[in-house]
């Protein structure tokens, strides 16, 4: 796994975040109190002179894992941010596709609807999945939340697409260009506060974080920050093995983010 | 580590997704149940192995066996990171090959030597658009040697097709190597091939590691930075350092108001600073009587202020047809244009003048434009990221462009940039 220059990263990533943040008048970050959307907090805090400028959103399906809420609410505390819970009801069967696709998606619809957000700043990053690499930073969604991947805007030399269409949005992705170790490297770097459930207990760690239901720990013995990013230099598997959706079904994650799935 | 970004460019077909799955296969860049999911598409459409699926991650690009939209991999090598961009080839999609290589500091184009493929005109344009956008190192991987019988023939006939036109566009052919390689087959890549033992280069990868790219984010230089907006109050900004540096305490001139204020506090990544350097972006406090809008401003030396005006000279590129409700956009803010003339319209196939007076899509022109309000107006070789801009109307882009400081008939040919 490539470890790339953190400075440069985290230059890029204010850069986006400030234009997205400048360019939108209502604009809110997605918190799933994972090391990927806290790193984008930290983010946030540094391109905002310390504070999060915009509310953060958990869209809550009430079967995240204990450690989570109370990371929640420590963290929320801590770095004193503006929280929305979204909650998430779970109607259908417990199956990736209708438990991440619709319920979550319903939530979101709800609360983007009621504040009126504009633009929604989301922490993918480009190694995590062939359909999350075809991303753009700043990437138009309409009202049904529906990603036009077959027709994405012109992006270059920092110039972004931010035209509304009528009761869209726009998708903003900071850390795109962030490799799962860079996060790690930059999370020991500046010593932000994880989610104990990364952290290996008798022999397993989350490596990649859902709800209760389509997450499941991998082998590890990695303990802390430092043991985690020893491990990714060696290991040869996939961050998101430990993922249902993922491997239900070939082209579930382009469906879900065609769909409007986070 | 420091990631090389390389554009793989080139005609439809002609293998840029294949050779990158083959690189990220070959180099162990890939994860085994990434190879794994690209091997069990192909099976699914009954198709043989396509090393490209592992980027050609939509459905519809496998049904078509064609890329859509651009993405990135990174592949190790030796001491070096490589971030190859891949990009769509069909002419259609043209606005999607942009939003990738523009991202690129070198380009590899990719020729196929099959029988009936070799260089075709949008082989050209991509390379006429690589240089426009300020790419100037290039390697090309003439591809398919499988099917050409790794014969030296078939390879000299595509050195030779497009010698002539590199140096026409502006590549230094010195500067250019041509590498002979089979992307499907995996020969040359990484290890020089039994098959081509006429061959007496590098292998591809070593050739890419041996090409020095122009450092453009160097330091040194006026003090130039550009402005997104306030990001709190009325006095603290936010930017990116282009060239040279903003030191607190010092004066600095705001363009285009053409006002002076003095620097105070400087923030990179919510630390405090006593200057910013590229290329950073900065939180910043001016000192002063600050416009209300600042967004698209231009930070710079009282001493060696950039030209502000209102008319632009320039070579684009078109992918639509201009229309009359245009803007100027650069560095994220854009100005609306007063008025567009064409001085010449240029075939990027051939970079020959051609008559008419309105380009259309895939044609270039040098363009001067009447802009509504004055802006920071640089050309390209004195400071490559303000020297370029995009033109878009309602309906989305019309055109990519690079500034130029003058015009004389004729003279456009062979100087792009
Ligand atoms: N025989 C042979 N076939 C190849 C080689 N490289 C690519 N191909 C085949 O050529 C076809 C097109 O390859 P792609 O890699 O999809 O071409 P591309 O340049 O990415 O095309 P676009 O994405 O549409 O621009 C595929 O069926 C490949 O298997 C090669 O070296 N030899
Ligand atoms: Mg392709």
């Amino acid at each position: 796994m490539i470890e790339q220059d953190l400075n440069e990263l985290e230059n890029k990533s204010t850069y986006i975040i400030r234009e997205g943040k400048l360019k939108f008048s209502k604009v809110a970050a997605l918190w799933s109190m994972g090391k990927d959307s806290t790193t984008v907090l930290q983010l946030s805090r540094k391109a905002f002179m310390g504070k999060v400028p915009f509310p953060v959103i958990h869209i809550d399906n009430g079967i995240d894992f204990p450690e989570t809420y109370e990371f929640r609410s420590s963290l929320r505390d801590e770095w004193d941010l503006e929280l929305i819970v979204a909650k998430s009801e779970i109607k259908n069967e417990l199956s990736g596709f209708s438990c991440c696709g619709e319920n979550k998606t319903k939530a979101l619809q709800e609360v983007m609807k009621q504040y009126g957000f504009e633009a929604l700043i989301v922490s993918i990053r480009r190694d995590e999945h062939g359909i999350r690499a075809k991303e753009r930073y700043f990437s138009p969604r309409n009202k049904e939340f529906k990603w036009n991947y077959k027709n994405q805007p012109l992006e270059l030399w920092d110039n972004y697409a931010s035209r509304l269409d009528e009761e869209g949005h726009y998708r903003i992705h900071p850390i795109l260009d962030w490799n799962e170790i860079d996060i790690w490297r930059y999370i020991e770097r500046e010593k932000i506060p994880v989610n104990p459930l990364y952290f290996s207990e008798s022999g397993f760690r989350y490596r990649s974080l859902g709800c209760t239901h389509c997450t499941v720990p991998v082998q590890s013995d990695a303990a802390n920050v430092g043991e985690i990013i020893a491990e990714l230099r060696v290991t040869t598997s996939e961050e998101r093995e430990g993922r249902e959706q993922d491997k239900e079904k070939e082209y579930v994650m382009q469906k879900l983010r065609s769909l409007g799935y986070m | 580590m420091r990631l090389k970004r390389t554009a793989l460019l080139g005609q439809k077909d002609h293998g840029k997704s294949t050779l990158l799955g083959s690189l990220l296969i070959e180099t162990g860049a890939a994860s085994q149940a990434r190879i794994r999911e690209a091997r069990r598409a192909s099976e699914q459409l009954g198709r043989k192995f396509e090393p490209a699926f592992i980027l050609d991650s939509f459905s519809e690009e496998r049904e078509d066996a064609m890329t859509v939209d651009t993405t990135r991999a990174q592949v190790p090598f030796g001491n070096m990171a490589f971030e190859f961009i891949d990009v769509p080839g069909h002419e259609e999609l043209m606005s999607n090959m942009l939003s990738g290589a523009s991202y690129a500091d070198t380009a590899l184009l990719l020729v196929s030597a099959a029988p009936s493929e070799g260089v075709t005109d949008q082989t050209k344009r991509h390379l006429f658009i690589a240089k426009l956008l300020g790419i100037d190192r290039l390697t090309v991987a003439v591809n398919k040697m499988d099917v050409a019988d790794y014969s030296r023939h078939a390879f000299e006939s595509v050195v030779d097709g497009l010698s002539g036109f590199l140096e026409k566009v502006g590549f230094d052919p010195s500067h250019v190597r041509f590498v002979p390689i089979s992307a499907y087959n995996s020969q040359n890549l990484i290890r020089s091939s039994a098959f081509m033992p006429w061959y007496s280069g590098q292998p591809l990868m070593q050739t890419l590691m041996s090409l020095e790219s122009s450092d453009i984010t160097a330091g040194g230089g006026a003090c130039l930075a550009t402005v997104q907006g306030y990001i709190e109050g009325p006095r603290i900004i936010s930017g990116r350092v282009l060239s040279g540096s903003v030191t607190r305490g010092e004066k600095v001139l705001l363009l285009p108001a053409g006002k002076q204020f003095s620097v105070g506090r400087i923030w990179v990544g919510g630390t405090e600073r006593e200057r910013t350097t590229p290329p950073e972006s900065f939180a910043l406090e001016l000192l002063g009587d600050l416009p209300v809008d600042v967004e698209g401003s231009v930070i710079c030396d009282l001493a060696s202020p950039p030209p502000v005006g209102q008319v632009v000279i320039a070579i684009a590129f078109f992918l639509n047809p201009p229309t009359q409700h245009m803007e100027l956009v650069s560095m994220g803010s854009s100005t609306g244009v007063k008025s567009m003339d064409f001085l010449e319209a240029i075939d990027p196939t051939t970079c020959n003048t051609v008559p008419g007076q309105s380009p259309q899509p895939l044609q270039a022109a040098i363009i001067r434009i009447a802009l509504e309000s004055p802006r920071v107006i640089v050309t390209s070789d004195k400071q490559r990221e303000l020297g370029r801009f995009v033109l878009r109307d309602s309906a989305g882009l019309v055109a990519i462009a690079v500034v130029r400081d003058n015009w004389a008939p004729g003279r456009s040919q062979s100087s792009i940039t």
